[in-house]
C-alpha cells in the first residue's frame, strides 16, 4: 500500500482519497479503521480500560471529574471533559440533556414528566437521571423535530 | 441554573417589577376615579383611599407609603416565573411564591386600606390564584407537548395515563370556574352585573369550556368524556353561592360547551390520524 500526502491550505476538514484497483480485503479493513468510532478510555482502580461508546449509558459530572456508566452498571472516570466528549461522540447518539450529564439516547427506555415539571429518563438497566428543561430544546433540535 | 444565577434572575425581576407595581395601583385608582359613580366631589383625582389619608393624617404620605406597599407587590408579581426556572420542585417553589406574594398582596391592601370588606379581599386573592394557576397549567401543558414530540421521535410509547393529561385541564376548570366569578362579582355594578350576569355565563364560560374540551380531544380518547361532567359540576359552587337557582344553566352551558368541544377535538384528532 502506497501513501500520498497532500497538503492543501485551502481544505477545511481532513480529507481522505482511498484509490483502489478493486474492492479487495486490504480496502474493506482499512475503510473499517477510518470510520471505526474513536476509542474512549475509562480508568477505574488504577486500570485503564478502553470504552466501546455504544456500551457507555451515560456520561456525568462527579467530584470534578467526568464519569461514564457502562450498560453492566461499572462505573469509569473518564479524562476528558463533559463538551469534549461532546465534540467526539456521535451528537445524534449521545446527547447532552443537562450541565453536567451526556446520555446515549439509543440506550433510553423512558422518558416522563412529573406532576412538579421534573423531566426523568429511564435508561437500560433501569438507570433513571434527569433533563434539564433548559435542555429541552436541544434535544428536540438533536432529534430534527 | 445555579442557585446565584436564580438569586440574580429574581433580584433583577423584582427591581423591574417595583416601579410597574406603583405604575399598576396608581392606574386602578385613575380608572377607579373615572368610572366612579357619584364622581369624586370638585373633580379632584384621588390617588388613595379616603380612609388611608384619614389614617396617615396627609393625603402625600399616604401616597408615599402606598407607593413602597405598591412597588413591593409589583416586585411579587414580577418574579412570578422564577420558580419555573429551578430544574426541581417547581410546583411547591410556584406555590411558595404565591403564599408569599398573597401575604405581600394582603398586607399592602391592609396598610393601604384598599378592601373596606373583607369579601374583596378574598376574591382578589381568587384571582391572584387563578394567574398561578393558569400560569402554571399552560407551562404543564407546554412541557407535556415536548415530551410527547420528544418520545415520539425516539421510538418510545407515546401513550401515558390519561389522568395525567386530564389533570392539567381540570385544575385549570376549577380556577376559572370556582375563582373567575367571586373576583367579576368585585368589580361588577351593583345595579347591573354585567361581568357576572352576562359576560362571565354566556362568554367566558361557554368559550372556555369548548376550547379546553377541543384540546382536551384532540390528546385523549374516551377520557375526556369526563371533562364535561366535570365541567357541569364545577359551577354549582358558585351557582349555589353566588347566583342562586336561577343560574342552573350555567351547569349545562359549560357541560355542553365541554362536550361539543370535546366532540370536535375527537373529529379533529381522527383527520390528522387519516391524514
Amino acid at each position: 500500500m502506497k501513501i500520498d500526502v497532500t497538503l492543501d491550505p485551502a481544505l477545511e476538514e481532513l480529507l481522505v482519497k482511498v484509490l483502489s484497483p478493486g474492492e479487495t480485503e486490504e480496502l474493506r479493513a482499512l475503510l473499517a479503521r477510518l470510520e471505526e468510532p474513536e476509542r474512549l478510555t475509562g480508568f477505574r482502580g488504577g486500570e485503564a480500560v478502553p470504552l466501546d461508546p455504544g456500551s457507555v449509558l451515560r456520561f456525568y459530572g462527579e467530584d470534578k471529574e467526568v464519569r461514564a456508566q457502562t450498560l453492566g452498571g461499572e462505573v469509569y472516570t473518564v479524562r476528558l471533559r463533559l463538551y469534549e466528549l461532546e465534540g467526539r461522540l456521535d451528537r445524534r447518539t449521545f446527547v447532552r440533556v443537562s450541565h453536567s450529564e451526556i446520555v446515549n439516547w439509543k440506550r433510553v427506555t423512558d422518558l416522563d414528566l412529573s406532576l412538579s415539571g421534573t423531566i426523568r429518563v429511564t435508561l437500560e438497566g433501569g438507570v433513571t437521571t434527569y433533563v434539564s428543561r433548559r435542555y429541552v430544546k436541544k434535544i428536540k433540535e438533536v432529534l430534527g423535530i | 441554573m445555579s442557585g446565584s444565577e436564580i438569586r440574580r434572575a429574581f433580584l433583577r425581576r423584582a427591581f423591574r417589577g417595583f416601579p410597574w407595581g406603583i405604575a399598576l395601583v396608581y392606574l386602578a385608582f385613575v380608572l377607579g376615579n373615572a368610572f366612579a359613580v357619584p364622581r369624586p366631589q370638585g373633580g379632584s383625582l384621588l390617588v388613595v383611599s379616603e380612609n388611608m389619608a384619614e389614617a396617615y393624617g396627609s393625603p402625600v404620605t399616604a401616597a408615599l407609603v402606598q407607593m413602597l406597599w405598591s412597588g413591593l407587590l409589583g416586585a411579587a408579581l414580577s418574579t412570578m416565573e422564577v420558580p419555573f426556572l429551578l430544574e426541581r420542585r417547581t410546583l411547591p417553589w410556584s406555590g411558595a411564591h404565591f403564599l408569599g406574594t398573597a401575604a405581600a398582596f394582603s398586607l399592602a391592601g391592609w396598610r393601604c386600606r384598599w378592601f373596606p370588606m373583607w369579601e374583596s379581599w378574598l376574591a382578589l386573592l381568587g384571582l391572584l390564584l387563578l394567574c398561578y394557576v393558569l400560569k402554571w397549567s399552560v407551562r404543564f401543558l407546554e412541557w407535556q407537548a415536548d415530551i410527547r414530540a420528544i418520545r415520539k421521535s425516539s421510538g418510545l410509547d407515546t401513550a401515558e395515563p390519561p389522568w395525567k393529561s386530564l389533570v392539567p385541564y381540570l385544575l385549570l376548570a376549577a380556577a376559572v370556574e370556582l375563582l373567575l366569578p367571586p373576583g367579576l362579582r368585585l368589580v361588577d355594578a351593583r345595579d347591573f352585573p354585567l361581568l357576572t350576569g352576562i359576560f362571565y355565563p354566556f362568554l367566558v364560560l361557554p368559550l372556555f369550556c369548548f376550547f379546553s374540551g377541543c384540546s382536551l380531544g384532540t390528546r385523549l380518547r374516551r377520557w375526556w368524556l369526563l371533562y364535561p361532567a366535570a365541567c357541569a359540576s364545577l359551577t354549582l359552587p358558585c351557582v349555589l353561592g353566588l347566583y342562586n337557582y336561577t343560574a342552573l344553566f350555567q351547569a349545562w352551558t359549560a357541560g355542553v360547551a365541554a362536550l361539543a368541544g370535546g366532540l370536535t377535538g375527537t373529529a379533529l384528532r381522527r383527520l390528522k390520524k387519516r391524514e
